[in-house]
């Protein structure tokens, strides 16, 4: 062969070789989000199982974790797309996804992953719903990983002595009877020593409380069609009504839960304050662990009263999402690995190892599920599949807790009445949407 | 002023002006721009010219916020420049128990805004705090400060008084120690007493230190936002709600930036014209 042959020959084959390295580069992934799989234990070393899963069946997709601060990791990563230094994936909270939403920022992972998903997949999701609520004008823009809803905890040592179960506590209005007869001063110097009921209204760190419940039951919602808000209504008034007089006439709860913060009340009740309380499932354990003056094995999980007896109270579901950045140039390993952070076998690892509710029908049905030690967790699949919901993701709602604290206590302090208090309520969830009242 | 001179001077203060414009004016226009667009959710929607003031102006929630900010604005410059020029007058004098008492009203101005505010929570909580063993005396020990909405205020004026009062003392007290003791001593000798000298000599002395002690004092409390965030929530029922706790409130909560970057030139505004008035106060004290 010639030599300038020869040299052509050669071109083409390191010319083949660099094509074929080329398309197994090594790509690097980066994710936002609270977690750290550097730490042991818990959701981090899920994470840090569920990378090492993946990177063993994708060895050219690495993956960085960035940890960041919780509270703000929506805002970065739509900011962040606008500065373009957003990550590939970014974690956001169920609170947030209207603004990730109505943004830009993120991809619609429908044809990059959930289009390609067979019926038993879909099938088997706990919460076939939450799809729904991340879809906007038929695009998928972000997946659910770990879900939390909202749960009446009570204290079964006070309601055994009493003589109730958590049947009693079906209703508000069975709610409100078991309280009265809770609220006691134990040692007879004129203070109450337990209060029946407990919640706080503050609104700054504020949480789900009763009348948001009760409110959505009896509207069908919190929102109908473009997020206009339902509140301006005679249900939204009684569920005022009912939280107001808790603290104003039965008394079985503190005036001082004006003041509380979301978690100000569950120290309280972690404390011994209270006999029961509207407290989001994830807190479980650690109430348990910390409970002071009362055994933390007592503490025990019933469904969201109802307004209506017979029925279940509505159970909103919250929790963490995962979005991939519409800038992203990685936009394909990047959801292949939320489809994979969030398939059944990783669904297994944040539920066996992080202690998550299982997002999967096939993982709750596991063995590990049915040990006394994760019983809770199953309770509260059940009651996911039996009556969960989420509020519609592209409607900007997080406040809106709030401005039921706000009207609880502007009735409670005579500022208002619960016709002007549900009506401004109307308007602050309404201007957030840019929705005329 | 020679050429040479003047570049010279024009080379030392541009990098300050530069990065004055970078990170104060810059922000200032766009945020003026941000307000008069429908901004939601860190998107542009549109531009609707002076919408966004005319729903700040016409808004209650704006107009309790400003009722909020002037009563704890002015209830917190009254108290703490009362207790701050006491002290200032008490620890005047030199010596070790006045140096050790000095540092100690300091302690509070040392802790981070965030942490005292944090602090006065825990202290001010019924179930929890202090409060029922000092009112418990009084037979109020059922009372509930943060759960009230004027005692949350008073709550919120205390905060400010504990926090800055420290402030004007170090400020009132420089003035002091400026005022050369003979004349005080003079003054002794003729005959006047404590009241005359303070009414008389302390305080026309003092006016310059005291205008820049209220105005800083008074700026400061319209803008600051730590107290009613952390210690009241701006609750109960917004009683505490100052304009730009609702400001931040609508900007970084809402995601409605259109609106709050509105409040903010308004506020900004505001404040320009306190530091006009500083400004004009501080000439005519100069002239008398």
């Amino acid at each position: 062969m010639k030599r300038f042959d020869k040299f052509i020959l050669g071109a083409v084959v390191a010319a083949i070789g660099f094509a074929g390295s080329a398309a197994y580069a090594q790509k690097t992934v980066t994710m936002w989000t609270f977690l750290d799989p550097a730490k042991a234990g818990g959701r981090d070393e899920a994470l840090a199982k569920i990378i090492a899963a993946f990177k063993a069946k994708n060895p050219n997709i690495d993956i960085k974790v960035e940890p960041q601060v919780w509270t703000t990791l929506a805002e970065k990563f739509v900011l962040g797309h606008g500065a373009g230094n957003a990550p590939d994936i970014g974690w956001v909270n169920a609170e947030n996804l209207g603004l990730v939403l109505n943004s830009d920022a993120s991809a619609d992972l429908g044809p990059l992953m959930t289009n390609a998903w067979d019926a038993a997949r879909r099938n088997d999701m706990v919460s076939p719903q939450a799809l729904e609520a991340v879809t906007v004008k038929g695009k998928v823009k972000a997946l659910p990983i770990m879900a939390i809803t909202w749960v009446m905890m009570y204290r079964k040592d006070l309601f055994d002595k009493a003589g109730f179960t958590a049947a009693d506590i079906s209703t508000w209005e069975g709610v409100t009877k078991v309280a009265k007869v809770l609220t006691k001063d134990n040692d007879g110097d004129g203070k109450i020593d337990v209060y029946g009921l407990g919640f706080g209204l503050a609104q700054e760190r504020f949480s789900a409380t009763p009348a948001l419940f009760a409110s959505i039951q009896d509207n069908g919602g919190l929102f109908k069609a473009g997020c206009t808000p339902l509140l301006d209504t005679k249900a939204t008034a009684n569920a005022i009504a009912m939280q107001a007089a808790w603290i104003t006439d039965s008394k079985v709860t503190p005036r001082e839960a004006l003041a509380m913060t979301s978690d100000d009340a569950i120290e309280q009740f972690t404390a011994g304050k209270y006999a029961m309380q509207i407290i989001a499932n994830s807190r479980f354990e650690r109430i348990q662990k910390e409970a002071v003056g009362w055994q933390g094995a007592q503490l025990a999980v019933a469904p969201i009263p109802s307004t209506v007896k017979g029925k279940v109270g509505p159970h909103l579901m919250t929790g963490w999402f995962a979005a991939v950045s519409e800038s992203s140039k990685n936009k394909q390993d990047a959801a292949k690995f939320v489809d994979f952070m969030t398939n059944s076998e990783s669904a297994g690892l944040w539920s066996v190892l992080g202690g998550q509710v299982p997002m999967m029908k096939s993982v709750a049905a596991r063995p590990e599920m049915q040990k006394p030690e994760t019983a809770n967790l199953k309770q509260v699949a059940d009651l996911m599949k039996a009556s969960g919901s989420y509020l519609p993701g592209a409607c900007n709602w997080a406040r809106t807790l709030a401005d039921f604290n706000l009207a609880t206590q502007k009735v409670v302090l005579n500022k208002a009445d619960i016709t002007a208090a549900t009506k401004e309520m109307q308007k602050a969830t309404a201007d957030r949407q840019d929705v005329k009242p | 002023m020679r050429t040479s001179d003047a570049r010279t001077a024009y080379a030392m203060f541009l990098p300050a002006v530069l990065i004055e414009m970078i990170l104060v004016v810059a922000p200032l226009c766009i945020g003026f721009w941000y307000s008069l667009h429908n901004v939601r959710f860190f998107q542009i929607k549109g531009f609707v010219g002076w919408d966004n003031y005319l729903t700040i102006l016409t808004s209650s929630a704006v107009l309790n916020s400003l009722v909020v900010t002037a009563i704890f604005s002015f209830a917190a410059l009254f108290f703490t420049f009362a207790v701050g020029f006491g002290l200032a007058l008490w620890l005047k004098q030199d010596c070790a128990t006045n140096t050790a008492l000095r540092a100690i009203v300091l302690i509070p101005y040392m802790i981070a805004m965030l942490v005292g505010s944090m602090l006065l929570k825990w202290i001010y909580a019924r179930e929890s705090g202090i409060s029922p063993l000092i009112f418990g005396a009084f037979g109020m020990g059922e009372v509930s400060i943060l759960a009230d909405p004027n005692l949350a205020m008073g709550g919120l004026v205390f905060n400010a008084m504990w926090r800055d009062a420290a402030f004007a003392m170090i400020m009132l007290l420089a003035g002091l120690k400026s005022v050369p003791n003979q004349i005080f001593d003079a003054a002794r000798v003729d005959g006047a007493s404590k009241l005359y000298i303070f009414r008389r000599i302390v305080l026309p002395l003092l006016r310059i230190p005291i205008l820049i002690t209220v105005i800083r004092l008074f700026i400061h409390f319209v803008n600051t936002l730590t107290f009613p965030l952390i210690l009241t929530g701006g609750g109960p029922a917004n009683s505490t709600e100052t304009l730009v706790l609702h400001m931040f409130r609508l900007g970084f909560q809402d995601h409605v930036l259109g609106p709050a970057n509105a409040l903010a030139v308004i506020i900004f505004l505001a404040n320009m014209a306190l530091v006009a008035v500083l400004l004009l106060l501080f000439r005519k004290a100069q002239k008398i």
